[in-house]
């Protein structure tokens, strides 16, 4: 009896590691953040101690609002790509044979665990102005601007897309490997359609792992700056890049650390959007 | 007016699993098709849903060919064996689910909901989830489900098979009267003979892809066509005569401490082993001559039982009138 609560004793020193971890290393930068976001840049760098209100307000500067909105959508359609794509994917998974399966499962994951960097770097290589894209296509006789096809917002979504696709099939794909496939049998036999199939078994039943797929997806890129710095160049400025600006090349750190807050704020919004409307479908299930 | 399968064959691969099959089933019948595991009784029930397609043969009903048109297109609804009651909607809405789709007026929807769950004595239920079930109520939603939509044939695959024994033989009962009140025909796959035996018109038996024998429960016990239907359907005993295997039911099969009379075929053995079984006493008998036997005797006939201990010389018969012969397959 005594060991075991002295063992007790033991364990719950070893979960208050992760505790300070997370004090030290998550919310203390975050309170220093939001500290900082009240601050007055100093006139050499660094942050002069003066309590105003001044970041918040610049903010809600028109240049600013333009790239906020257009990170949010350039987020938003990248989540509905991902999930355009990972749905039907998905499915095709969890019908094929175990061992073919797996094949296609590996063809996800080997890019999935490759790291970011290289694969985006190959990428911006590959159709750099100076790249073996353009000189494909300078030889099968296209004529191009060799400057709008090496960095444009629509290869930044292309690296969005490959990116963070994976993170939308994998709770897809355990979603529906998980239901009862006679479930879609049942309702063909009670003479649904393939369309009445997807949209009154398949999707209430896999709703929750989209929402979740969709989170995976949403928040990493609305704070995303590598792959526009990398695919966009100057042309595509988004949140992450403003952000990484203000601290590395501007040397504004108060209204960085205020980007950031309403970064983070945006992202709560978002988190508990989706978590009240998974647990909303959970209370009818 | 009937469902008839005409030279059904069905391979998986290289290997076939239902053998030139032909079969009519009437209306209104319930009729099971009964046999061991990987007989090819559920691939039959799936290809006369539709969710398999024939290699070769004709699936027609009321003389009109089916195996073209798709499952949801076709008059049957399935029961199945995990019940697959969509777990996002309410009892009301599962069993409303297909006249929704064949766009019936939501008055009438209500109404044939109402009547459905009164059927199956479970109004109170309509708003309930099918996780907050029990398997015996899930089973009736199913069935219910399915005739909701008054198919021509109600087909089921092994639908009681998740259910305790006690729940098993209430549901026996009741889905037999259901389809009684309801009058439709009913296709009922199971692997257990005292099932098919309660609850069927009629009873084909399958084996590996082959129709064994189609008949009345009542017929195929007393007289089966082939061994395999004897042994599978009820217990049988095997007793060699003038070098032919001769099978014998238990309850035609006699025990005695005395010689038998002589128009009755004989044997000499020894009791190694009686269970009391309430209304009767399992007596299992060694014979002289090899092999085992069972015998029932009446547990009113007290005397007797005393005689019979463990270990007994006994004579066992039988007479020739009750006894089966079949060709050797």
């Amino acid at each position: 009896m005594s060991s075991s609560t002295k063992n007790a004793k033991n364990m719950s020193f070893i979960s208050l590691i992760p505790s300070v971890w997370f004090g030290v290393f998550l919310l203390f930068p975050i309170l220093m953040t939001f500290l900082m976001s009240f601050q007055k840049r100093g006139t050499y760098g660094g942050v002069e101690w003066v309590f105003h209100f001044d970041n918040y307000i610049r903010v809600f500067d028109l240049i600013y609002l333009k790239i906020f909105w257009k990170s949010l959508l350039l987020s938003g359609s990248t989540t509905l790509i991902c999930l355009v794509i990972a749905y039907p994917l998905a499915w095709a998974l969890v019908t094929l044979p175990q061992r073919t399966r797996s094949v296609f499962l590996l063809l996800l994951i080997i890019p999935f665990l490759t790291n970011m960097l290289i694969r985006i770097y190959a990428l911006k290589v590959i159709t750099a102005f100076d790249g073996p894209f353009i000189a494909l296509l300078v030889q099968m006789g296209i004529e191009v601007d060799r400057f709008t096809v090496s960095q444009n917002i629509w290869l930044v979504m292309y690296g969005m897309v490959t990116t963070y696709l994976p993170y939308m099939i994998f709770p897809l794909y355990a979603a529906m490997d998980r239901m009862n496939f006679s479930l879609v049998e049942a309702a063909q036999d009670l003479g649904a359609c393939p369309r009445h199939v997807l949209f009154q078994v398949l999707v209430p039943n896999t709703y929750k792992a989209a929402v979740t797929g969709a989170s995976l997806v949403f928040i990493p890129c609305l704070g995303e700056y590598l792959i526009p710095d990398l695919l966009g160049g100057a042309k595509s400025m988004l949140m992450g890049n403003l952000i990484t600006e203000q601290f590395l090349k501007a040397r504004d750190w108060p209204f960085g650390a205020a980007l950031a807050m309403i970064l983070i704020f945006l992202l709560m919004i978002f988190i508990f959007l989706s978590s009240r409307s998974k647990g909303g479908a959970s209370g009818k299930a | 007016m009937a469902l008839i399968l005409k030279n059904i064959v069905k391979k998986f691969n290289s290997q076939t699993v239902v053998q030139d099959l032909s079969l009519k089933i009437e209306d209104g019948e319930f009729f099971s098709l009964l046999g061991p595991s990987g007989c090819g009784k559920t691939t039959l029930l799936r290809m006369i849903s539709g969710f398999e397609t024939p290699d070769s043969g004709q699936i027609l009903l009321d003389g009109q060919d089916l195996t073209p048109i798709p499952s949801n297109e076709r008059p049957f609804r399935m029961v199945f064996q995990s019940y697959a009651l969509f777990p996002h909607l309410t009892v009301g809405e599962n069993l409303a689910f297909g006249l929704k789709i064949q766009k019936t007026p939501k008055e009438e929807i209500s109404e044939r909901v109402e009547n459905a769950l009164n059927l199956i004595n479970m109004l109170d239920y309509k708003n309930r989830f099918p996780e907050t079930l029990s398997g015996g109520q899930c089973q009736r939603v199913a069935v219910a489900r399915a005739f909701i939509n008054e198919p021509r044939v109600l087909l089921l695959d092994e639908p009681l098979s998740a259910l305790d024994k006690k729940m098993r033989d209430h549901m026996q009962t009741e889905l037999r009267a259901i389809q009684r009140k309801l009058n439709i025909t009913f296709i009922f796959v199971t692997h257990d003979q005292d099932e098919a035996m309660t609850m069927s018109d009629r009873i084909a038996v399958m084996e590996r892809g082959y129709l064994k024998q189609v008949s009345s429960p009542h017929e195929m016990y007393s007289s089966p066509a082939n061994a395999f239907t004897a042994s599978f359907l009820g217990d049988m005993n095997v007793f060699v005569h003038s070098g032919q295997k001769v099978f014998i039911r238990p309850e035609r099969t006699l025990v005695s401490l005395s010689p038998m009379a002589s128009d009755l075929v004989s044997y000499s053995g020894e009791v190694i082993n009686k269970l009391f079984k309430g209304v009767f006493w399992d007596v299992y008998v060694r014979l002289s001559t090899g092999g085992v036997v069972k015998c029932l005797v009446d547990s009113k006939n007290e005397d007797m039982m005393e005689d019979l201990t463990i270990g007994k010389e006994v004579q066992v018969g039988y007479s020739q009138v009750y006894a089966h012969v079949f060709e050797t397959e």
